[in-house]
């Protein structure tokens, strides 16, 4: 079952989660879950408890305007996908991982070279070989960027001798025990473009199912669905590009059916995201939907058979409201830079990133 | 900010607006986010590398660099190619 807690530790919101298999064991007393018949399945006995060990945790990290997923597994490996953007040099992640007291990070993702997704890679790496226990191995795409980031990226990965392995489709990341992670995409041959060959991945731990698509667009994930079909359900997805209305597609969602989405993105994106026509999918199929820009950091931890959600602030999770609170088209269109554009400007959407001042 | 500093196109969020990224010894500096139609091919499509000068801090031209383009290009992917290899093909 899923329960929602808000910033206070206070449950506001129960639903069952995972009654689809019938390993609803929880119970559910008090909750909205439809039950007509008391001989049904949902009889705890234990049986029905999913074989799994321990608690998987996925942190949302509130990088503002950009991308950075902490996985805590319950072998307490860490997984890091992407480190946030390059203005924050990994600042915000670093503090994030060694307030959970991690001094070492095992399997470090970068879906992608944009910039605002390996923005802290760098850093990070140098943070954790330096003054931790250091990286287990680093994955990539293997498309590369013209980028200065992307290449501070490489010479960290040099310079303290980091496993770097490029995956692909039908990999499986070499995490311990009962997690499953499949890489989806990007195939073994990758053209050029850096999002359309986002590593997707697909995480399983019991009844839990958890997607992550990076920035693939909606050609990519229409081929997903096509080529992939029941094996891209997931309950929890992690919303692609930031709520971009290239991402999302209908088929996907329809295809993945997830009950809960995820995304990261500043309040005020400069880009507009979460894009208005994304929410309304959201509200059609009655998905719950987080938003780091209203929630801030996003925790969501599961034995495998319960999940919650918590939330560093308390907002409403219906997605209508999220809709709601973002600043409408017409002032997001507003925000693109006249002609000539004035440098500095654009750095008013990452929350709490300062430009770093020029000589 | 005034002069002529080397921009990477980063990315072009949602086909609109091309993130350019301004680089001074081999760091990124400053951020500047410009209309995609903005870009010279053919940035506006492949991205690249350009030289970009600012006045008062607003672009005054922006040119395409081919050749810096194509070294870089080659550069980064001997890189990866030399750091980098397939986890399938990773020994136990």
């Amino acid at each position: 079952m899923v329960r929602l807690v808000d910033a206070e530790g206070q449950v506001v919101m129960e639903h069952g989660y995972g009654d689809m298999e019938g390993t609803e064991s929880d119970g559910g007393t008090g909750d909205e879950t439809a039950d007509t018949d008391d001989e049904t399945d949902n009889e705890t006995d234990g049986d029905t408890q999913s074989t799994v060990d321990g608690e998987l945790e996925i942190h949302h990290i509130d990088v503002g305007q950009g991308d950075s997923t902490l996985i805590i597994t319950p072998a307490n490996e860490t997984v890091l996908i992407d480190s946030g953007d390059w203005r924050q040099d990994g600042s915000a992640v670093i503090d994030y991982l060694e307030a959970q007291g991690i001094d070492r990070i095992d399997h470090l993702v970068a879906t992608h070279a944009d910039a605002d997704h390996i923005g802290g890679h760098a850093a990070v790496i140098e943070h954790f070989e330096r003054t931790g226990e250091g990286i287990g191995a680093a994955y990539d795409s293997g498309v590369p960027s013209d980028s200065a980031t992307y290449n501070n990226y490489l010479d960290a990965v040099d310079e303290h001798d980091v496993e770097l392995l490029l995956v692909e489709r039908g990999d499986e990341l070499p995490i311990e025990g009962d997690v499953s992670t499949q890489v989806l995409h990007p195939p073994a041959e990758t053209g050029s473009d850096v999002n359309e060959n986002s590593i997707v991945l697909a995480f399983e731990f019991g009844d839990f199912e958890y997607v992550t698509t990076g920035d693939i667009d909606t050609d990519v994930e229409q081929q997903l669905v096509e080529e992939l079909g029941s094996d891209l359900e997931g309950g929890v997805y992690k919303v692609g590009h930031h709520g971009s209305s290239t991402s999302s597609s209908e088929a996907l969602l329809d295809t993945m059916a997830p009950e809960t989405a995820i995304i990261s993105s500043a309040y005020d994106s400069q880009y507009g995201h979460p894009n208005d026509v994304v929410l309304e999918r959201f509200v059609e199929r009655d998905i719950e939907t987080y938003w780091t820009g209203v929630h801030g950091d996003i925790v969501v931890r599961t034995d495998g058979t319960a999940t919650a959600v918590e939330t560093e602030e308390s907002f409403s999770t219906a997605p209508e409201d999220i809709l709601e609170e973002t600043p409408d088209a017409d002032e997001t269109t507003s925000r693109l830079p006249p002609s000539p554009l004035v440098a500095g400007d654009v750095a008013s959407g990452i929350d709490g990133a300062v430009a770093p001042a020029l000589g | 900010m005034d002069g002529t500093y080397t921009g990477v196109v980063d990315r072009i969020e949602d086909g609109e607006i091309a993130v350019i990224l301004l680089e001074e010894d081999g760091q990124v500096i400053e951020q500047l986010d410009v209309a995609a139609d903005r870009l010279p091919e053919p940035a506006r499509t492949d991205g690249g590398v350009l030289s970009v000068t600012l006045e008062d801090g607003e672009i005054v031209s922006m040119e395409y660099r081919p050749e810096t383009t194509r070294d870089r290009r080659e550069s980064t992917q001997e890189k990866l190619d030399r750091l980098s290899k397939r986890l399938s093909d990773r020994e136990e």
